[in-house]
């Protein structure tokens, strides 16, 4: 008995961890990208500044994948960065409504994970 | 080897002595594994922590029906005699939801073919059914018949393939030194043994092997 409840004690705070760690470097990485993804969107930006920009955030995206393909459905972090990639195409091609649109979409998605993964009453019901 | 893991915690019992709790907890855990196994997009850890959670759930509600009895009473319902003093109890059934041929069922289950030979039936939580029989119908046993039976304990398997378990040996009190001796006097290597039983009263049989 006091050794399941040792083992049942492990398991509450094993899963409590994982939980709050995922929740906290899951806002990190949302709130980093949309950061750069709202520098992006300004317009007064060179296209040499877009480019160093977008492969800043492509390179966090790829830094934090491992620790995303832990806890985020594979499809959507592959969607994330099929439309990262479409955003540095956009910018070198220079079509700047693709490249507008991305942006907008990229958002979207990664706030979709960052809200998927939180524990409101809207993913609960 | 999670699941392996979780139904180990969750106690050795058969499918049909699980209670309703154990049984849903055990049905989930089986499908909640199967999901990451069939969409491979599916993160590991998206299954293993539901199993974790539901586990620590059943060992926690396990916990607390050992403490509280209404709990217990609440969770797994209570014992119900369908057969009274040899009278079959219909209202009992039609709450159990049982016919009469499944009550007869189950009886010839336990070796009872006639009512008249039952004096109490209980259906128990985990939907087995435990009968009383009536006192002259009961097979007489060693105390009803007055005889005095020693307690040789049970036979336990100290030497399997060659090899002393020195947990058989401590159940039956017994020590390395004696199996050495036995084998020494029955003039067996004990490496030639393919099984050799004891018990408490140091009564042993070797079979040994033949290949």
């Amino acid at each position: 008995m006091k050794n399941k409840l040792i083992i049942v004690g492990a398991f509450i705070v094993l899963v409590l961890g994982l939980c709050i760690y995922e929740m906290i470097a899951i806002d990190k990485v949302a709130a980093e990208s949309n950061e750069i993804l709202t520098s992006l969107s300004n317009k007064k930006y060179s296209k040499n500044k877009l480019t160093e920009l977008s492969e800043q955030l492509y390179e966090l995206w790829k830094s934090n994948m491992f620790m995303m393909a832990i806890f985020v459905q594979h499809d959507q972090i592959e969607e994330v960065e099929a439309s990262l990639a479409i955003i540095k195409k956009s910018i070198s091609q220079g079509d700047n409504a693709t490249f507008q649109n991305e942006i907008a979409r990229a958002q979207i998605l990664i706030q979709g994970i960052r809200d998927s993964e939180f524990p409101h009453i809207e993913n609960i019901l | 080897m999670l699941i392996i893991f979780a139904l180990k915690i969750m106690g050795k019992r058969q499918i049909s002595e699980l209670q309703t709790s154990e049984l849903v907890v055990t049905l989930l855990i089986s499908n909640i594994a199967t999901i990451p196994m069939q969409n491979p997009g599916q993160p590991l850890i998206s299954g293993a922590i539901p199993i974790i959670v539901l586990v620590v759930f059943e060992v926690i509600v396990s916990i607390i029906m050992l403490k509280n009895s209404k709990f217990r009473k609440f969770i797994c319902g209570s014992p119900i005699v369908v057969i009274d003093d040899g009278k079959i109890m219909q209202n009992e059934l039609k709450m159990l939801r049982m016919t009469v041929e499944d009550l007869f069922e189950e009886l010839r289950q336990i070796d009872v073919f006639s009512i008249e030979d039952v004096s109490y039936a209980i259906v128990e939580t985990n939907g087995k059914l435990s009968v009383l029989k009536k006192t002259g119908k009961q097979p007489p046993d060693a105390s009803t018949l007055g005889i005095e039976v020693p307690d040789e304990g049970i036979d336990a398997v100290v030497v399997s393939d060659g090899e002393i378990s020195d947990f058989s040996l401590s159940l039956c009190g017994l020590s390395k030194e004696w199996i050495d001796e036995v084998l020494q006097d029955e003039n067996i290597d004990i490496s030639d043994v393919f099984i050799m039983t004891a018990n408490k009263e140091k009564k042993y049989n070797i079979i040994e092997k033949e290949i």
